[in-house]
């Protein structure tokens, strides 16, 4: 895993355990029940620590680019830019 | 700043009223909030001139759906009126571990009719701005 997705994948194993790598990149976040209300919070916490960027939660785009592990790496990538 | 509400995420009206020893008679108004997809009961609690917003899911995939179901009934939010809007939004955005998480306006006649409203989140807390 490039160091962007081990940073995210880490996020998760911690949440949910290492069984959570066999579907990550398969699975809606928030329509698996992982993510709820507060968690989305927590997540945007942990990507402001871990990366330095801010996401814009209001964004429709946004929040639907972190619904997904690949679209979720990708959105940090490209803010990272 | 001054609270104006707390809002609770509930999954049963009725024992949650009982909690706070009221009734379906104490429940000012009624609200369906068709943007988040809740049920919304406002009651106001005069010895503390504080309103209770209870806020029952109604849509079983939203965001809140699955708050209530890991925490049944919780407090969900704190809400403060403000005067200025832009200005908690300018000042929420540029605090470190502090997101806007949603804009707003709906109707509710208990809080003066239509209401323009800003959710903002701090680490776990969130926090509701009504205008």
């Amino acid at each position: 895993m490039k160091k962007t997705e081990q940073l995210i994948a880490d996020y998760f194993i911690q949440k949910e355990g290492e069984r959570i790598l066999q579907s990550i990149k398969d699975i809606d976040f928030i329509d698996s029940g992982i993510i709820d209300s507060l968690d989305l919070i927590n997540l945007a916490v942990y990507i402001e620590e871990t990366f330095n960027i801010k996401l814009n939660l209001v964004d429709e785009s946004t929040f639907n680019s972190i619904r997904r592990f690949d679209s979720l790496v990708q959105l940090i990538e490209t803010s990272k830019a | 700043m001054k609270i104006h509400h707390l809002g609770i995420a509930i999954d049963d009206l009725d024992s949650t009223l009982s909690i706070f020893r009221l009734t379906r008679d104490d429940i000012t108004e009624i609200v369906y909030d068709e943007v988040q997809k809740n049920n919304l009961y406002f009651i106001y609690i005069k010895e503390n001139n504080l309103w209770l917003e209870f806020v029952e899911p109604v849509d079983q995939n939203s965001t809140i759906s699955r708050f209530v179901n890991r925490n049944k009934t919780a407090l969900h939010h704190l809400g403060f009126h403000t005067s200025k809007l832009e200005l908690e939004e300018d000042y929420y955005s540029k605090i470190p571990k502090s997101f806007l998480i949603g804009k707003y306006n709906i109707k509710v006649n208990s809080f003066g009719g239509n209401i323009n409203t800003l959710f903002v989140s701090f680490k776990g807390l969130i926090i509701e701005f009504l205008k």
